[in-house]
């Protein structure tokens, strides 16, 4: 059972990356337009 | 025009209701812009009509090829576009005009609601949801293994990274409950979150206890989850008021807030409104409003006076003839000079006079607050007594009477009432903003569903403002073509009410032609003249006498030696007039049109609509008077209207709809805005409230009977508060899919939608 010493803490370091990326995305102003977001996937002439 | 394979027009639309006869200004459009570092200005526009991806690339690509314009971007979400302009290579006025030449017009947005407050809310409110949903996953996933019965050193263990991951987590997600509740009974009075504080707080310090003594259960996992649950109401709650103030503070007019006055030397000078005084001279030209009241003292025009006084037919005016501020110049220039400052002006009154009715209106107790004065004392009275029996009970035990109190506290579930009343509105606004009307705020929807009375406006609310020509002139074309050449210079709404009618026919080329206000339209055909005016003034040139009772409002074409044509000049009613009165008429409410128009227009309507009861010529004052009266009756009134004669009634009243097409102060004073075009929103507003009121009591009526149930059991000491926390989850998702019940609601019902359908496409 001591492996869970290693365990819990790497659960917790990747739980704690997905809190970040979700921060980071809202400041980034990323969640500003989620319908136009939404719509502008599918647009095509704006393929690169 | 607009939307998905929108159409590029070629002749600039004379039908956007908001921007019709007013002139934009470049100065007002730069004031309201941003200047960047490198020299360039950031402009926001409004623009209501976009859907789709369509619109977005549309826009988007149009204005990128535009000389000077660049950083467009397009938010889908709040309906803005934000570009950045080289106001040396072309001027924010062309961008409006490009904007509607491709279907699309623009209105400036204007920043005064505290808008960037709210969204850091709401940013903030997120943030809070994230970091309470990382830490209630993780503290589930050892707590699933402790109950399932981890012993000794794991379990030690495993409490104190749960506590470690939820302390921090309660204190930093929580802070708007507790600062919330802090404030409320600081001002000595109980709110929702001060049992929410309360019980987080409680359940957090309970399990720090247990963990850190070695014994006993500790419950981390409740007090997390508590807190998410009520922060996804919360936020979904602000959310819907956020996209309501979104939507109305986006409808900004593209009116003057500035106006050029005569300078030294007669040059003109622009001059924002406020800075206006008594003595100045304004230049007015066709097509700008008044800003300040004045009185004219050289010039002779006809004036548009909808917007303040609901009258539907221009009126002449010339020197000595006083303006009020919101009038609009049609026909020619004229000076006029500054009688009253802005803030002495109408419309400053106005608004002062709407200040005093909200103040007088926010007495209404929605049902929600009604259910908070009695619901927090209980529960907290019902916790001390539970503390206070086991106590006594079991003979000073502290800790059991501890866990059963704190149970009863969570189990009571104030989330099931935090949320009963904020899903279903959420619920209903979404539902309602699908229909193209905006809720501005809760109580309202309430309040709609009480109504026993409807008191309509005439102008611009069931009509549209923009008449309609009828006439046998077709049987002559040279006859129509010409008349089509000379209605087309005028800005007078008969004109252009003859101009959409006959806009299919060929120009001819008129010389010497011009404008006569009072009159109409005249020029000179192969040296022959023609004219397009008041009967009396085509008569002389005719030589026919014609039937003086059609002269009222009526435009006759004549040429000289040939008989005359007459354009029949009628008020369009708004689709889906006839059809809400019916259905008004169904649900047992009665109808009342009150005008600020003459008495046979109103007449006129009132009987294609019928309606018995009506009043014309009414002032401002006049209607709210009228209002006054239903209220000593005790009847609950709707009011719908949309110029600004309308506003005060509209704070005054019960509950208030404006259509999109208002004016701005009528806008912010109604409770409800309908930006379609058809009135049938007013019903369908109706029976959404009337659901929502049904379904808020149903929740209500769902959370009792819970506590019901769950109140003895707690206090029998068989609910640890873990089983608590999950019993109030269940009832918070029960109560969640009750209000969603909502969106299957309006399918059936008195008044089926597709027969509002169908006959708006018979109709139309």
């Amino acid at each position: 059972m001591n492996i869970l010493i290693y365990l819990i803490p790497v659960a917790l370091f990747l739980g704690g990356l997905g809190l970040v990326a979700f921060l980071w995305c809202q400041k980034s102003g990323q969640y500003d337009d989620l319908d136009g977001a939404a719509v502008r996937i599918l647009e095509d002439d704006t393929d690169a | 025009m607009s939307c998905c394979g929108g159409q590029i027009l070629t002749d600039v639309p004379d039908g956007s209701d908001r921007v019709a006869g007013d002139r934009v200004r470049d100065e007002e459009l730069k004031a309201s812009a941003t200047l960047l570092p490198d020299g360039r200005y950031m402009y926001i526009f409004t623009i209501v009509d976009m859907h789709c991806g369509s619109c977005i690339s549309m826009i988007e690509k149009h204005l990128s090829k535009l000389k000077g314009v660049s950083d467009v971007r397009v938010n889908l979400t709040l309906k803005r576009l934000t570009f950045s302009l080289d106001s040396s290579v072309k001027t924010p006025s062309s961008i409006v005009d490009e904007l509607v030449k491709i279907g699309y017009p623009p209105s400036v947005y204007i920043n005064d609601s505290g808008e960037t407050s709210d969204i850091t809310k709401q940013k903030r409110l997120l943030i809070d949801l994230a970091v309470a949903g990382f830490a209630m996953a993780n503290i589930m996933l050892l707590s699933v293994s402790v109950w399932s019965g981890a012993e000794g050193a794991t379990r030690q263990l495993f409490h104190l990274i749960s506590g470690l991951i939820a302390v921090p987590a309660v204190l930093f997600s929580g802070q708007s409950f507790f600062s919330s509740a802090y404030k409320a009974l600081r001002a000595g009075y109980l709110n929702m979150d001060v049992p929410i504080s309360l019980a987080v707080i409680l359940t957090l310090g309970m399990s720090v206890f247990e963990s850190l003594h070695g014994v006993g259960d500790a419950y981390f996992e409740a007090s997390v989850m508590l807190l998410f649950f009520l922060l996804i109401g919360r936020y979904l709650d602000l959310r819907m008021k956020e996209k309501a103030k979104n939507v109305i503070s986006n409808l900004g007019d593209l009116s003057p807030r500035g106006i050029e006055i005569k300078g030294k030397r007669g040059k003109p000078v622009y001059m924002p409104a406020d800075e206006l005084k008594p003595g100045m001279v304004m230049l007015i030209k066709p097509g700008d409003r008044i800003p300040v009241d004045g009185v004219i003292i050289k010039g002779h025009t006809e004036l548009d006076r909808s917007l303040v006084t609901g009258e539907s037919m221009p009126v002449a005016a010339s020197v000595n003839a006083h303006i009020d501020s919101g009038i609009l110049n049609l026909s020619a220039p004229i000076e006029v000079e500054v009688l009253r400052g802005l803030n002495d002006s109408f419309l400053s009154g106005l608004i002062s006079i709407i200040e005093e009715c909200n103040a007088a209106g926010s007495r209404y107790i929605s049902l929600a607050d009604r259910m908070v004065k009695l619901y927090a004392p209980s529960v907290h009275i019902l916790a001390l007594v539970a503390f206070v029996g086991w106590a006594f009970f079991t003979g000073g035990d502290y800790h059991t009477s501890m866990n059963i109190a704190i149970s009863v506290l969570i189990i009571t579930c104030p989330c099931a009432l935090g949320l009963a009343v904020p899903m279903v509105q959420v619920a209903a606004a979404s539902r309602l903003f699908q229909n193209g009307i905006v809720l501005k705020n809760g109580p309202a929807l309430e309040k709609l569903s009480e109504i026993d009375h409807v008191v309509f406006d005439k102008t611009g609310t069931l009509t549209t403002g923009t008449p309609q020509a009828n006439s046998d002139i077709f049987t002559n074309r040279l006859a129509a073509s010409l008349a089509h050449s000379l209605a087309r210079i005028s800005s007078h709404p008969a004109s252009k009410a003859v101009a959409a009618l006959l806009k299919d026919q060929t120009s001819r080329k008129i010389e010497e032609i011009e404008e006569i206000p009072g009159k109409g339209v005249r020029g000179l055909y192969r040296g022959s003249e023609i004219r397009l005016g008041r009967c009396d003034w085509v008569s002389e040139l005719t030589g026919q006498s014609l039937a003086e009772n059609h002269c009222v409002g009526d435009l006759y074409f004549g040429r000289k030696g040939h008989k005359a044509f007459r354009f029949e000049i009628i008020e369009t009613l708004r689709p889906g007039a006839k059809q809400v009165i019916d259905g008004l008429k169904k649900l047992n409410i009665s109808v009342e049109i009150v005008s600020g128009d003459t008495y046979e227009r109103v007449q006129d309507i009132a009987k294609k609509l019928g309606i018995n009861t009506f009043s014309a010529l009414m002032s401002p004052q006049d209607k709210l008077d009228i209002l006054k009266t239903h209220n000593r009756a005790n009847k609950k009134v709707l009011m719908i209207g949309d110029g600004l004669n309308d506003a005060p009634s509209l704070s005054m009243c019960h509950v208030s709809m404006a259509p999109g097409s208002a004016s701005d102060v009528s806008r912010l004073a109604a409770d409800f805005v309908f930006l379609r075009d058809s009135l049938k929103a007013v019903i369908d507003n109706l029976e959404i409230a009337r659901n929502s009121q049904k379904l808020m009591k149903q929740n209500f009526a769902l959370a009792f009977v819970y506590n019901c149930i769950a109140i003895p059991i707690a206090f029998a000491g068989l609910v640890t508060p873990l089983l608590a926390a999950i019993a109030m989850s269940v009832s918070s998702i029960l109560v969640v899919a009750n209000s969603l019940r909502l969106h299957r609601m309006n399918r059936s019902g008195k008044v089926s939608p597709a027969y509002f359908e169908k006959l708006e496409r018979v109709s139309s």
